[in-house]
């Protein structure tokens, strides 16, 4: 109760701030790569989803941690049901990009991006690989590793002015 | 570095480690919804009854792309029209001996079906319908149709285009259908190939290019031999095109085909209303 209460007043003291107007852009932007995702054609060489998840692991300030972490993985079940993905795929991936960002905050400074970009990589690589096995055991098919790859480059390439872009709009310093 | 405090999970003490937690949590749930859809299929129609709520949202957020694309494919289409403009008029005078040579077969099939007393395959109702979006990703190719339960589909009703066959539909709830492409790699359709009627299992690699399994003659297939459906396991009938062989592997034995359509350059396609397996089952029961 005491909890609940505690939740009204900080939700209602931020309501008008600026930190609230932020969470509900996040959550549009969000919601708008995943609509995008499934109109746009580009989406076969250029994965919008892990635009999305590039998002979520550029988050620096997150004003209520239990609940975009649930929010992150009911929109993860929102772009299964309009995609088609088996459900809980996306969820996965968005949660998954959430805890390598929590780590990477442990260890790494907001505005250090090198490293941030070197944990981004290899925990991308580790998703892309991690997908490709579970695929082809599963589907029995003969995938193509070269197609794979370019994917992995323009999602990197993208890393660095989404990261500046992340940076400008959420002061790593603010409390 | 980011001390606890001053990271995202600041705003309470200590809370970091459950935080954290929910979302592990919440990650195994998630490879457990996945695992659960991947064997039993359980959530398809729940999935199908939510997705036009969740598709309208959708298009309302989406709107500036799909306004940017809509934009794009009618100045290509302008572009275009001075071309097919001029296949047209080629066409038409092909039209008129093609017209006469295929009224002539019609005959001599009708004629030979009933000198042999061949059963007449059933002709089914076909419907046009419009594609909604193609929602093929990395390792799904599948499209969204503006058609539903509301207008009589079915799971299973073929997906055909004026060059051959695309799909399959493979979920339906009431104005929405969503269609997966022979390009999928769930996708799998008994082939017979060339006239010789070799048999094999055409495989999506969510390419362009389709590879065909599981043949047993292969040495008998040349380039360019024609692939269509062998009508077996029931699910799609027999004699739709589907694409003609581009590359023979002898090594790993199996056979690349070229596909007659590309669905990306479709907006409207044909839903054959087939069912063949279904009446079977339920003449089974009864």
């Amino acid at each position: 109760m005491n909890w609940s209460i505690k939740l009204m007043k900080m939700l209602l003291s931020n309501i008008l701030t600026y930190k609230f107007f932020r969470e509900i852009s996040f959550h549009f932007i969000l919601a708008f790569l995943i609509s995008a995702s499934l109109f746009l054609e580009i989406n076969k060489y250029f994965d919008f989803l892990l635009v999305a998840s590039v998002t979520v692991y550029l988050r620096n300030k997150i004003n209520f941690p239990i609940f975009y972490v649930l929010s992150l993985f009911l929109w993860g079940l929102y772009a299964d049901i309009l995609i088609g993905y088996p459900i809980g795929y996306t969820s996965c991936i968005f949660l998954f990009f959430y805890i390598l960002s929590e780590f990477c905050s442990l260890f790494v400074e907001s505005r250090n991006i090198k490293p941030r970009f070197y944990i981004f990589t290899l925990g991308l690589l580790f998703f892309l690989i991690t997908e490709y096995l579970i695929i082809k055991l599963s589907f029995k098919v003969n995938l193509s590793f070269d197609i794979m790859l370019i994917k992995y480059f323009l999602i990197s390439l993208i890393f660095y002015p989404m990261c500046k872009i992340s940076l400008l709009i959420e002061p790593y310093n603010e409390k | 570095m980011r001390s606890l405090e001053h990271n995202s999970f600041g705003f309470i003490k200590n809370n970091y480690l459950r935080t954290i937690g929910i979302a592990v949590v919440l990650g195994i749930i998630s490879l457990a919804l996945i695992y659960i859809d991947y064997t039993n299929k359980i959530y398809a129609t729940s999935r199908a009854n939510i997705r036009d709520v969740i598709l309208s949202t959708s298009s309302v957020i989406a709107t500036p792309i799909i306004l940017l694309e809509n934009g794009l494919l009618t100045a290509r289409k302008i572009n275009g029209l001075y071309k097919d403009l001029q296949e047209y008029d080629d066409e038409q005078a092909l039209i008129s001996s093609t017209f006469q040579e295929l009224s002539t077969l019609r005959l001599k099939v009708d004629k030979y079906e009933s000198d042999l007393k061949i059963i007449k395959e059933n002709k089914f109702e076909s419907i046009s319908v419009e594609i909604f979006a193609d929602i093929s990703n990395r390792y799904f190719s599948s499209i969204l149709l503006k058609a539903g339960s509301n207008h009589g589909l079915k799971e299973n009703n073929i997906i055909v285009s004026s060059n051959g066959l695309i799909g399959r539909v493979s979920e339906v709830s009431q104005d929405i259908s969503r269609g997966i492409l022979l390009t999928d790699l769930s996708s799998r359709v008994p082939v017979s190939i060339s006239d010789k009627d070799i048999q094999g299992i055409l495989i999506g690699q969510n390419l362009k290019k389709l590879r065909i399994f599981y043949i047993r003659e292969l040495s008998k297939i040349n380039i360019n031999d024609l692939v269509m459906t062998s009508g077996k396991g029931g699910v799609f009938p027999s004699g739709l095109l589907i694409g003609k062989v581009s590359k023979i592997n002898n090594k790993d034995s199996f056979v690349e085909i070229d596909i007659f359509e590309d669905p990306g350059n479709l907006s409207k396609v044909r839903i054959i209303k087939y069912e063949l397996v279904n009446k079977a089952d339920e003449d089974a029961f009864k």
